[in-house]
């Protein structure tokens, strides 16, 4: 029998085998060795316009990172803590083989340099994806980093995946209601560089119509099958389907193409759409062009290819009118099955594809232009190599992909060790997150083992944002081509075949009907007798090895429906089930026994078929059983490990079964914000903020994936003595009491790592900056004092105290722009550039590295480190949900003590529970106890957690205390017994990065804005609290009008101008004449003094700027002799 | 008014004391915590280290180093006599330690400290301090002073202080389930029957009367309290009490010198 320790086994030895960002490196590994090739392949040769001449493009490959200095040498080998240290990009270059071939004589094949590729780290192509952990700490890599991220100008880059709805499949749907459309098929078809889509709609008379890119109106469906060259309405008929019923429906739309009876009439009729009004023979060859090209693209673009696109539609058209006849539902975009994985590689490959057109369309220019000049050709002059490197490196810097989309590569999340590894595995929905999109937001059934149910964004992002479970493995895809070959020699007729047969005679309709249509990658390919048996003998030819074990079939069978699905396109979500063979599951103790010895991996187990991997669309065809004793006959499947459905940050929670569902998702948000050790390297690096905790524990509340994921090894938090009571008040609303004497101690010390950073920048003109202690003249010159702690460089020293504003690199440049100083000398034109420590943050100069960038500018870091001892304010959380801040930090002799003299570290307020639900958190108080008194951690993975609640109550009385964890306390301040026992455990408690030293922030005076005189905003700036509107209503309410001054005008933008009684502008003071002047009438006027908002008369010469005259009627304030004041 | 001794070794002292007020007695108790003078590091002056541990954390780690202050209490002044640096009130322990190239990891101990007095050194010999790899040096030297713990945890001289209530533990009728359910085995199981075997171990906690209701009695004898102490070795128990004594009755004369004076 498997049970729980041997199929942990095969947990382990998947892992061991896979690590944890295998889809990543997977799919980067096919973009090297595959797809960048084809890409290569798609292009072939470049033919310029000149005549003769040829290019033939060969092979493509990538070399070992590397990095050319400015100097010139060549290109030298770097590692990625170099890239990191000298904000270089991790790449390798890229070498073309290039042919010429000029009146047909080929020269030698030529290796040329073309660009630079970014490597993913740990990628095939990355040296340090070989090397063992002793070779990797030498080069100051963390030996436990997974890879599967990019460098690029020093900082790592995620390439997030991207989950899309599936190409090249027909989707069908009901119409809108009210709409003329009664139903919709939709198929996008996806060719290498572009996507297109195409409308099959079913109109309210029963007419089908077809519509797709570049054609403008519909096209009705008749038509459209005889301009792919299936012409007779009886070949029509049965392209759609041999069922009478069906083929019924199409009476509607053959009528309505009555007039239009041959080929060249139909693609003369869609010809007149493109090319209106021109010749016939024009429009036809127009329209056979753009069906080629822009009609169903994936199934290929040549002319061939038509009636493969005609029986293509007919299969939608079928789907349509089954549709509508209600022999089926309609397709479910939430399904998993619809639904594709773009990573890495796949958004390399379209990347690279338009960076190499944009490359071969230069390097045709440049040849052309060296021809006209009548030079002789040397390819390695014209090679532009930038355009390559920039075009990748700038999408990878910024996010910006081709398509438009943006933020699909992200700074990676170094916060703790679970952030990052929560990010490498993240899947973000192209669905704007600005409409509801209710049902694609929700956890849909297929998402079992794939999708982990409770890792996902509060918010906006709900359920658009996802992570993948701990198996899910993504598929990279193969070519369908050996797939069809094998299908078609298994015996599935294809559908022209079955149409001649039928129109022959050979074979009887009715027969036919009840065939299984066989689809392979959502194309058509054929009709097939027994489509379970098909399905049955795919299976058998994969688990024997004679197929591919990406290859997943489903047969889907309804009373109407009978389909055979045969998937082999890359980015489907597929995860590994044991086979369940005659109530037996093939995976047996030998195998296991074998795999602890280290003589067998969880790969062979998958070769020999004893393990295979299910899409979603195969698991519909699965009965996939829990545990071995619910197998029974008709299992076809064993679960190996059902924990396995949570994501990584999931994981780690212990007894999440016992929480309500939403703290383990808050759980998940959280444990991404603790402060533990993030990389073992963190001393070498340069991340612009990082913190580490000074004494991380592994918790004592284990679950078993922890070691798996090197929880253990980086952990962040520490296990507290929690007790949950009351006392003092200090706790209310979520806030948690603190013990002082725990805090000096060293409990969750933290430090705090900023960088700051410049570069001896050279512009045009040979100015360059200068790193040094500035002089005292150039413009922005701070004062002596702030340069005091700088070396003779210009540069702090290491463990130097520095404080907010104090500059830590000197650094001066030239003025902006050069005539705007020519009356100054040189010096005092000058800008003072230095890089200063952020206002209201201090701490300890910790590293300072000086480098050189590969332009060959000198490059100065300086990290300053800051000790954070927990104070009020500061944000902690247990791996349940629950957050607080600290409420009070009591001393030991204040805290509550046990009989035994014990203390506890933190007191929750116990109105925390029974609202939450986190019974979880209690059961971890009580397996802590339980550990902490037998010496030993517990086990709290999910459903499968040992010891039980009982065995550890047991013990807990056996070492002298109350089974429920609970315990009798004295009350510190008074030394009296506190009513009731209070319970009393060991929770594992984290340290968040929300701290009070991070956000604390008041003002009285301070910096304005220049624009509109009013104080700055954001604690950055120094800023102010905005005073609002709505606190403006209250003062207007109570009629507080001098306090209503004094907040909006006073304390904030208050100015005096001199307005022109006679006119109305606003006038001004010269002083070097000492008189009042108004651009009107200069000095003949009088200029009275009002007092206004600076945002006033910023209002009023924004008002003159557009032509409009404002002016200021003067009288007043208080009415003199009766008036009304305007005299 | 009674004190009995329960038991008494090198780092733990358990009274059982009659007629004291809690109040009283809650009060040494804290004394104990808060106003015991202990030896401490309490500056460090780092002349080198380059170990994986920054300044701060090494000085914190030597911190919480304990000392040995029983001779210490009659040599150097409390903390509310010394203003600063004046004689008497401070001494310094030294560390040097340098791991050459070529040498495996070293760990520094507390014994690689050198004391100028040597009636003030750790405890213990083998409290690790740092791991030194090779070509890393650590070399400083700390000043060690007199301290209470309510300034910081390193002066707090005991790991446990407590003051509890006295049991009284009735059987009015038998009740088996009590020696069950009871976690500090009070209870004595013989022929079938419960009988008082352990009565001051009782934490009251009455488990045995939630299962045996009215047949077993647990009460608090009045002004009758059980006080215990565990030392962390910086000073011997009966010292740390007469020093907590000490402190306080240094506050009560201090008090009444103040009311004295008032008119």
């Amino acid at each position: 029998m498997l049970n729980v320790e041997n199929r942990w086994t095969l947990i382990e030895s998947y892992f061991k085998e896979n690590g944890l960002v295998r889809q990543h490196l997977d799919s980067f590994d096919d973009f090297v060795r595959n797809k960048l090739q084809q890409i290569v392949d798609e292009q072939g040769e470049i033919t310029p316009e000149i005549p003769g001449l040829k290019i033939k493009l060969g092979k493509i490959r990538v070399d070992r990172p590397k990095v050319r200095e400015a100097d010139r040498g060549p290109a030298v080998e770097i590692t990625p803590m170099e890239a990191r240290l000298r904000n270089l990009t991790y790449a390798g270059p890229i070498y073309l083989t290039i042919t010429i071939i000029e009146n047909n004589i080929e020269s030698e094949p030529t290796e040329i340099y073309i660009g630079d590729l970014p490597i993913m780290l740990k990628s095939v192509i990355d040296p340090t994806s070989t090397m063992s952990a002793e070779e990797l700490i030498k080069i100051g890599e963390d030996p436990k980093d997974p890879g599967g991220y990019f460098i690029i100008n020093g900082t790592e880059k995620v390439i997030v995946t991207q989950e899309d709805l599936a190409v090249n499949r027909i989707l069908v749907d009901y119409g809108k209601p009210g709409a003329n459309v009664t139903h919709v098929a939709k198929i996008t078809s996806a060719a290498p560089g572009y996507r297109v889509q195409t409308l099959i709609e079913r109109e309210k008379d029963g007419t089908i119509q077809v519509s797709f890119a570049s054609v403008p109106g519909k096209i009705p469906f008749a038509v459209m099958m005889r301009a792919l060259g299936v012409v007779t309405d009886r070949d029509i008929a049965f392209a759609v389907s041999f069922d009478p019923t069906i083929q019924n429906e199409l009476y509607p739309s053959l009528e309505q193409a009555r007039a239009i009876s041959t080929m060249e009439d139909a693609l003369a009729f869609i010809g007149d759409r493109i090319a209106i009004g021109q010749k016939r023979e024009n429009r036809i060859h127009k329209a056979e062009q753009t069906i080629d090209r822009y009609f169903l693209p994936h199934l290929g673009t040549t002319p061939e290819t038509r009636k493969l696109k005609a029986y293509y539609l007919a299969a939608a058209v079928a789907k349509l009118i089954e549709l509508y006849l209600g022999r089926r539902e309609p397709d479910d975009k939430d399904h998993y099955a619809n639904k594709r994985l773009r990573l890495a590689g796949d958004l390399m490959a379209s990347l690279f594809r338009v960076a190499f057109k944009a490359f071969v369309k230069d390097l045709t220019y440049q040849l052309e232009k060296s021809k006209v000049r009548g030079r002789k050709l040397t390819l390695s002059n014209l090679v532009r190599s930038d355009i390559i490197t920039e075009r990748i490196r700038h999408a990878l810097a910024t996010g910006n992909w081709v398509g438009n989309k943006t933020g699909v590569s992200q700074l990676l999340d170094r916060t703790n060790w679970l952030s990052m590894l929560s990010h490498l595995r993240r899947v973000v929905s192209s669905l704007a997150r600005g409409q509801p999109n209710f049902e694609a937001r929700d956890l849909h059934g297929t998402q079992w083992g794939r999708m982990c149910p409770f890792e996902t964004p509060e918010g906006p992002n709900s359920g658009l944002v996802k992570n993948l479970a701990l198996m899910a493995q993504i598929s990279v895809g193969i070519d369908d081509k050996e797939v069809e070959e094998e299908l078609f020699r298994l015996g599935v007729i294809p559908v022209e075949e079955a149409i001649t047969q039928v129109v022959e005679g050979r074979a009887d309709l009715e027969s036919l009907a009840s065939y299984a249509k066989v689809f392979l990658n959502g194309k058509f390919v054929g009709y097939y007798k027994d489509g379970a048996e098909l399905a049955n003998r795919i299976r058998e030819l994969r688990r024997s090895g004679q197929l591919n074990d990406e290859v997943n079939v489903a047969h889907i069978r309804t009373e109407f429906v009978n389909e055979v699905h045969v998937n082999t396109d890359g980015g489907r979500v597929r995860r590994p089930l044991i086979v369940v063979k005659n109530g037996e599951p093939l995976v047996t103790e030998e195998d296991i026994d074998n795999i602890r010895k280290g003589e067998k991996t969880f790969k062979d187990l998958v070769k020999e078929g004893k393990i295979e991997f299910l899409d979603a669309e195969e698991e519909e065809n699965a009965y996939i059983a829990l545990e071995p004793k619910d197998i029974t006959e008709e299992t076809t499947h064993l679960e190996i490990w059902p924990p396995a459905i949570l994501g990584i940050v999931a994981s780690i929670i212990p007894y999440p079964e016992h929480n309500q569902s939403p703290r383990n998702t808050y759980q998940s948000a959280m444990a991404k914000q603790a402060l533990g050790l993030y990389a073992a390297n963190f001393q070498l690096r340069t991340d612009s903020r990082a913190h580490f905790l000074h004494y991380p524990q592994k918790p004592l509340v284990q679950t078993r994936i922890m070691d798996v994921i090197g929880y253990n090894d980086r952990p962040a938090g520490a296990n507290a003595l929690m007790a949950v009571m009351t006392y003092t008040g200090y706790n209310m609303e979520d806030a948690i009491i603190l013990n002082k004497s725990s805090v000096d101690r060293g409990m969750y010390r933290s430090t705090f790592f900023r960088l700051y950073s410049t570069e001896e920048l050279k512009y045009p003109g040979g100015q360059e900056d200068k790193i040094g202690i500035p002089e005292p003249g150039a413009r922005g010159y701070k004062g002596k004092e702030y340069y005091e702690r700088l070396e003779d460089n210009g540069i702090v020293a290491p463990e130097v105290e520095v404080k907010g504003g104090d500059v830590l690199i000197g650094k001066v440049s030239p003025p902006r722009f050069l005539q705007e100083f020519k009356e100054l000398t040189a010096e005092q034109a000058k800008r003072d550039t230095s890089v200063t420590l952020r206002y209201g943050e201090s701490g300890t100069v910790d590293l300072v590295v000086v480098t050189q960038t590969a332009e060959g500018n000198k490059l100065v870091k300086v990290r300053v480190r800051d000790l954070r001892i927990p104070e009020l304010g500061d944000k902690f959380a247990t791996r349940h949900g629950q957050k607080g801040v600290v409420g009070m930090l009591l001393h030991e002799a204040d805290m509550p003590y046990t009989v035994d003299g014990i203390v506890p570290d933190i007191i929750l307020n116990p109105h925390a529970l029974p609202s939450r639900m986190t019974v979880g958190q209690l059961l971890e108080a009580l397996a802590g106890k339980y550990a902490a008194v037998v010496g030993k951690s517990v086990d709290a993975t999910p459903w499968y957690y040992s010891p039980k609640e009982d065995e550890m109550k047991k013990a807990l009385l056996e070492h002298g205390y109350l089974s429920n964890a609970a315990e009798v306390v004295y009350d510190g301040r008074t030394g009296q017994k506190v009513k009731g026992t209070i319970l009393l455990g060991i929770v594992y408690y984290m340290k968040l990065h929300h701290m009070v030293a991070d956000k604390i922030h008041a003002r009285a005076r301070g910096p304005v804005q220049i624009l509109t005189r009013q104080p700055t905003e954001g604690r950055a700036r120094e800023g102010g609290l905005r005073f609002g509107e709505m606190e403006r209503d209250c003062l207007i309410g109570f009629g507080a009008a001098s306090l209503l001054k004094d907040r909006l005008l006073d304390n904030s933008d208050k100015t005096v101008i001199y307005v022109c009684s006679q006119c109305g502008y606003v006038g001004y003071f010269d002083r070097k004449k000492n008189k009042y002047w108004c651009p009107i009438h200069e000095d003949k006027t009088v200029l009275y003094p009002v007092t206004v908002s600076y945002a006033f008369k910023l209002l009023l010469q924004e008002l003159m700027s557009m032509g409009i005259s404002p002016r200021l009627i003067l009288g007043d304030k208080v009415p003199i002799g009766g008036g009304d004041g305007n005299e | 008014m009674p004190v009995y001794l329960r038991f008494s070794d090198d780092n733990r002292l358990g009274l059982i004391v009659e007629g004291y007020l809690l109040a009283l007695l809650n009060a040494i108790r804290r004394s104990v915590i808060l106003y015991t003078p202990v030896m401490a590091v309490d500056e460090v002056y780092i002349i080198e280290n380059n170990s994986p541990l920054y300044d701060e954390m090494l000085a914190h780690r030597l911190g919480m180093v304990p000392f040995d202050s029983e001779e210490a209490l009659t040599k150097y002044k409390r903390p509310e006599e010394c203003s600063g640096d004046e004689r008497d009130c401070t001494t310094k322990v030294y560390l040097v330690k340098k791991v050459e190239s070529g040498e495996s990891p070293t760990w520094v101990y507390t014994k690689d400290l050198k004391s100028d007095d040597p009636e003030v050194k750790p405890i213990s010999g083998d409290i690790p301090i740092v791991l030194l790899a090779q070509g890393q040096s650590v070399s400083l030297e700390a000043k060690l002073r007199l301290g209470y713990g309510i300034e910081h945890a390193k002066f707090i001289p005991v790991s446990v202080a407590v003051v509890r209530y006295y049991p009284k533990v009735e059987i009015a009728e038998d009740c088996v389930k009590a020696a069950e359910v009871c976690p500090r085995k009070v209870f004595e199981v013989s022929d079938e029957k419960i009988k008082v075997a352990n009565e001051e171990d009782c934490i009251l906690c009455e488990e045995c009367v939630k299962v045996c209701g009215e047949k077993v009695r647990i009460t608090a004898v009045e002004n009758k309290y059980i006080f215990e102490l565990e030392s962390t070795g910086v000073l011997r128990p009966k010292t740390i009490l007469r020093e907590a004594i000490k402190s306080l009755r240094r506050k009560l004369q201090e008090f009444s010198e103040k009311v004295g004076v008032l008119s």
